[in-house]
């Protein structure tokens, strides 16, 4: 599965939820489902624009991890 | 503008027609046994099978405002522009199942007496039952690709 390491890349940049949310023109609510794991695709235009604000890869943001296993640390 | 003042006329139309037909109704059902009392002193058939006609036909009133129902529950969805959901789903499958048993009902009415409207009524809520599975599953389909959508980031 493809777990979602957005809140350990957010942290590591110490910024909110609200200010990237705002940054990367998206509503705080489906920053939150991303954040939580619980979107179902994420749209390239999306990924590029956590990468240009958090300043990382593709790779930082998103991980595989087999099922059942959702930290990935 | 006017566009959307023609689609709220239409919205308000179709609440009101769908209103009185639900009360309309749940009294016309209620209403059957003197109703049927009534019209037996012009039909010796009505009067000779009075209470065959009562059951069968209160049965089938009751599907009738069921359906009415779901129908009310469906438009309030669409009346908060959230019709795609599940639970309009299930109510187009409660409707098909609903529409199936008005066509059996009226089967059952047709065996004691026989007339052509009964053959119509009886086709008529067959199809209406079969399209209402059919838009039961193209609903699901619907609702499935826009959690989809909705999950999309």
């Amino acid at each position: 599965m493809i777990v979602v390491n957005l809140d350990v890349v957010m942290a590591m940049r110490k910024i909110g939820v609200g200010e990237l949310a705002e940054k990367v023109d998206i509503t705080m609510a489906n920053l939150s489902i991303l954040k939580n794991n619980r979107a179902k695709a994420v749209r390239f235009s999306t990924l590029d624009a956590l990468c240009r604000e958090l300043h990382c890869q593709p790779g930082d943001i998103l991980a595989w991890a087999p099922d059942g296993e959702e930290d990935h640390g | 503008m006017k566009r959307e003042n023609l689609a709220n006329g239409v919205t308000r139309f179709t609440k009101a027609i769908l209103d009185v037909m639900f009360y309309g109704g749940i009294l016309a059902t209620l209403s059957l046994p003197w109703a049927f009392r009534y019209l037996g002193r012009f039909y010796p058939n009505v009067a000779r099978y009075y209470w065959l006609h009562v059951v069968l036909f209160f049965l089938s009133g009751i599907g009738a405002v069921l359906i009415i129902h779901e129908l009310r529950r469906m438009f309030a969805t669409v009346l908060r522009n959230d019709c795609f959901v599940e639970q309009n789903v299930a109510s187009l499958r409660r409707m098909g199942v609903y529409g199936l048993s008005i066509a059996l009902v009226t089967a059952v009415r047709m065996a004691v007496i026989f007339t052509p409207a009964t053959v119509i009524i009886i086709v008529v809520f067959l199809l209406a039952a079969l399209f209402s599975f059919v838009l039961s599953r193209v609903f699901a389909e619907a609702v499935r690709c826009k959690e989809e959508n909705d999950l999309t980031i």
